[in-house]
Order: C-alpha cells, then structure tokens, then sequence
C-alpha cells in the first residue's frame, strides 16, 4: 500500500513543541534539501525514518525555532509544483490517514503515563481490549484501546495503537480502528473523520508541552500495479502503453497486449480487473478500448490456464 | 480442542460469521518474505488483512470465528522452522546484496548513509508472531475417520482438490464442507467462509473464485461455503 511518494502534500507542520518541520517521503528529500539549501534555509534531517502501515519510509525535516514558516512553505509549494510536473499524470487512488507519535524517550514515557490515566476528550481507555489485543502482538509490545461514540460517523469506535521501533518507547502507531456498533466496516472518509477526531480531541491536547510529534499522512488504500506485476510485466505494459495508437489499436498492439498477458501467465500473477482498468485510463486509454483490453486479457489468461492444465494431465 | 460438535453448538447459540483458513494462510505472513523468483520479490499485501482480522476480533470477539482443521495446526507446526529459516535467508540475502553497490562507493568515493542490516532486525520475530497469534486465534476442529476416508477417496480417484495426489488438502476440504453441513442442518444462517490461497487445488485458474469442479459441492444448498482466495478478499464479505 505505497503513499504516492512524489506527489505527497508539502506542508510546514507547527503542531506541538519541537518547533516546525516538514514530513517528506524519500523521493521528496532531495529536491526539498536541495532547494532549501538554495535559499539558505538551516535545516536538519532526522535520520531515523518513520515507517507508515506498508508505505514506503518517510523522513523529517527539522527547521528549528524560529525559522520563517511562510517563506519555507513558498519554497515547498515550488517544489511541490516541480515535482508534479515531472510525475505521471493521472487520477489520484483512494487514501487513508495513519497516525505516527514520535519523540524521545523520556516525553513518549510522560504521554504513555497521560494515556495510561485514561479519559479525554469523550475517548475512554479500554483495558479490556488491550489484553487482547497485546496477546496478539510480539512479546512486550506497547498496547492502548481506547473508544468513543465519534460525533463525525456518528458511532462507536475502538482505535488501537500499539509502539514500533527499538524499545517501542519512541514510537506509537495508529494499529487499527474497528467500529464497536455495526456490522459493517468504515469507508476511507469515516475512518479519516476517526483519526482526524482521535488526534485533535485526545492525542494533541495530551501531547501538548511534551515536544513530540503528532504526524499524520494518507497513504494509498489500495496495492498499485506496480506493486502487484513483477518488473518485466510493468516494463511491458509501459511499453505497450508508450506505443500503442490509442484510437485504434493496431495489429503490432495487440501483439505487445499478447506479450504483457504471456509475462503476467509466466509470473503466474493475480491481476485485479479493476486495477488494470484504472491504470489504463490513467494512460488515456478510451473505455471501450480498455473493456476491449481487459476481455481480452480474461480470456487469455484463461486459455494459458487451460494449456497448462492439459499438460498436466 | 473442543469436539466438533461443541463448536457446531457455540456457534447456533451464538451466531457469527465463520471464517475457515487453510495452512497456506496462516504461513503466508512470513512466507511474503522470499523471492517469488530470482530477482523478484513476493508481495507483502497479505499481512494488513491479517493484521485486521487480529485486530477486529481482539476489539469484539464475536465478530467472527476463525476455524482450522487440526490437520492446518499440524502442519502449520511442521513448516514454521522452514519458513522461517527462509525468511531470515531471503534478509541476509537483501543484506548481502546491497553490501554490492556499498562496495562499489567505496572504491569511487561516494558517500551514502549507513546501513543497518535488515537481518539484525526483528523483523522476522515479529511476523512469526502474527502468524502465531492468527493460528492461535483459530478454534480447531478435530478429525474424523469419515472424512479423512471420503479425502483418501478423492486422492484414488483424481478428483480436486486431490487431482495431483495429494491428501491433506481434501482432509481439509472434506473436514470444511462436513462443518458448513452440520451449521446448516442446526439452522446457522450466517456466512461461512474458506480462505484458501493454494491457486493451483481450489483456484478457477488465476481467477479469486472457486474451481468449477468443487463449485456444487460448496453452493449446494445444505453446504453454503463461501470460496474467497484471499483474506483480503474474505474479510469485507464479513464486515472486516
């Protein structure tokens, strides 16, 4: 589930206490760096990444007490506009937000001490689940539960955040939000409105005076097709894309289409419709064009499926 | 292990979306951590849902049953060690493999940040620990001669999920289909589901769906199991 590592927003943060910064994905570091350097920023890069649920790491950007915020945030809009330009054009996926704690030791075990005493802002500690919910996670883990009836989605929540990282005193992460009433799960906006109710109801006003950071960021709610295809299937569906007449396919297409389903087969591959439909009109592939595609990828894939089996037997 | 009969009765008088999970599950957390082929790494999407399902179920247990076989217990205990080993092979190999181009800076003088070995990290504990915690989650059904002697019928006559020969997958399937069978005689009305990602036994090709030989035997109407690939694909179905 990669965050769009380009194209991820730019913003100065200036929550809490350890003065602003700037939360960027690797991609984003050094043409933020650079550009900073350009325009005599003082910075300093915290070199321990921060790890988001299954997207790639992220890095932060100290500016220090005092920097100027606005020309800062200039600058990150230009680059932020740079970095656009230069990236694939295209719908955006659906996103979702994960919540990251960070400080040193001695503010996360003074906010642990604050979590532990329970109550804030509606949510109430459920030590209950906590049980539970630390059988399920490696030995001395870090576990908290806590829930509330979230005016946003208008139902009862448990958000989990369990530690990461060396010690697991540093870090807490957001594990996982499950709804208390209701059968069904949250979509991505309620699950948003959660975490959105969870940071600024109970987690910052705790937080407050501690110097930690309260980091959020959406990643991608659903694998890319680059995560799922292996490198030579990506390489030749771009080639098939870059190429191909995409008002009429030609002849000398389709047989490029043919090569992409052979490698997807070869790889043996598990390939959801749906996310190649999406990257195909991303590369501005007309509808029937990519209905076409995709039956005819259906149908061979199931042909290969069935050669196989009769050699087989 | 409660009797099979005593799951069957917890389950009417309580009913909740039931979820039966093969070995290949379970293992898959850890076994995401190896090379699909050389050069090419598996993918590592298995573990959020397996991660979700812990923790809906730690938040309100009665949101579903997880249900395995004994044999799945079995054999989960049978790999693990070699699953494991394979995982902390496939680091020390990321690990070996990136010392290269550290090599390389060496001798050109390019500077890059330290690395720390990914084989020093808990990494691999910690997935060891999810699929325990998965395993240990699972109520488990035990085994009857009936049928494991209905599998060891499948494998003499080539039908799936034994069509290559092999038993343990039909112990299970049998062991599955008789549960759903016995829910349904009780009036269970909820969904049961079977996760299986094992494509090459119950898989309709590269399709997430059940292969059409077995497809009567789970949609007859005193069965009513739910196929599903995946548990990424299994847990909406349940509101997970």
């Amino acid at each position: 589930m990669a965050t769009s590592a380009a194209d991820a927003p730019l913003t100065v943060s200036t929550d809490g206490t350890a003065g602003p910064y700037v939360v960027v994905t690797s991609e984003q570091l050094g043409p933020v760096a650079e550009a900073l350097r350009a325009e005599g920023v003082r910075f300093q890069v915290d070199q321990e990444a921060v790890l988001l649920n299954g997207a790639p790491a992220l890095a932060v950007i100290d500016l220090g007490m005092g920097a100027d915020v606005t020309r800062v945030q200039g600058v990150l809009d230009r680059v932020a506009t740079e970095l656009q330009r230069k990236g694939r054009r295209g719908r955006r996926a659906p996103t979702r937000k994960e919540l990251i704690i960070r400080g040193d030791a001695a503010a996360m075990r003074e906010l642990r001490g604050r979590f532990e005493t329970g109550s804030h802002g509606g949510w109430e500690r459920r030590a209950d689940v906590e049980d539970r919910f630390r059988q399920t996670l490696p030995p001395r883990t870090v576990a908290f539960c806590f829930s509330k009836l979230v005016p946003a989605v208008n139902r009862q929540v448990a958000v989990l955040m369990q530690g990461r990282g060396p010690g697991m005193w540093e870090e807490l992460h957001l594990s996982g939000i499950v709804p208390l009433t209701g059968r069904g799960q949250l979509d991505l906006a309620q699950h948003d409105q959660v975490v959105t109710d969870f940071r600024e109801t109970f987690v910052k006003p705790l937080a407050r005076d501690l110097g930690v950071r309260v980091l959020d960021r959406s990643v991608s709610a659903q694998p890319s097709l680059e995560e799922v295809l292996s490198t030579e299937a990506m390489a030749r569906l771009r080639a098939f894309a870059a190429a191909a007449n995409k008002n009429t396919l030609h002849e000398l297409d389709l047989r490029r289409w043919a090569g992409f389903i052979g490698q997807t087969h070869l790889d043996d591959t598990v390939v959801d419709p749906d996310l190649l439909d999406a990257w195909l009109a991303d590369e501005e592939f007309q509808a029937n064009q990519r209905e076409a595609l995709i039956r005819e990828f259906n149908s061979g894939r199931r042909l290969l499926n069935a050669y196989d089996d009769e050699r087989r037997e | 292990m409660p009797p099979t009969a005593t799951v069957v009765a917890q389950l009417t008088a309580d009913p909740k979306p039931v979820i039966c999970l093969d070995t290949c599950d379970i293992l898959e957390v850890i076994q995401c951590l190896d090379w699909e082929r050389p050069g090419a790494p598996r993918g590592v999407t298995c573990i959020e849902p397996a991660r979700r399902l812990l923790n809906t179920l730690a938040v309100d247990p009665g949101r579903a049953m997880v249900i395995i076989t004994d044999l799945v217990h079995t054999e989960w205990n049978q790999n693990i060690a070699g699953v494991r080993k394979k995982a902390d092979e496939f680091l020390a190999k990321i690990d070996a493999i990136v010392g290269y181009p550290y090599r390389a800076a060496g001798f050109a003088g390019t500077v890059l940040p330290v690395y720390d070995p990914l084989s020093s990290k808990t990494l691999v504990d910690d997935l060891v620990a999810l699929s325990t915690a998965l395993l240990n989650q699972a109520t488990r059904l035990d085994l009857d001669a009936a049928h494991t002697a209905l599998a060891l019928d499948r494998v003499m006559t080539k039908r799936r999920p034994s069509h290559d020969g092999h038993i343990k997958d039909s112990i299970n399937f049998e062991h599955y289909l008789a549960f759903a069978r016995r829910l349904r005689a009780a009036g269970f009305v909820e969904d049961v589901l079977f996760v299986s990602k094992n494509r090459k036994d119950y898989w309709d090709g590269d399709k997430d769906r059940i292969h059409p030989d077995l497809k009567p035997e789970i949609e007859d109407a005193a069965v009513q199991l739910q196929f599903f690939g995946s548990l990424v694909s299994a847990l909406p179905q349940v509101g997970i």
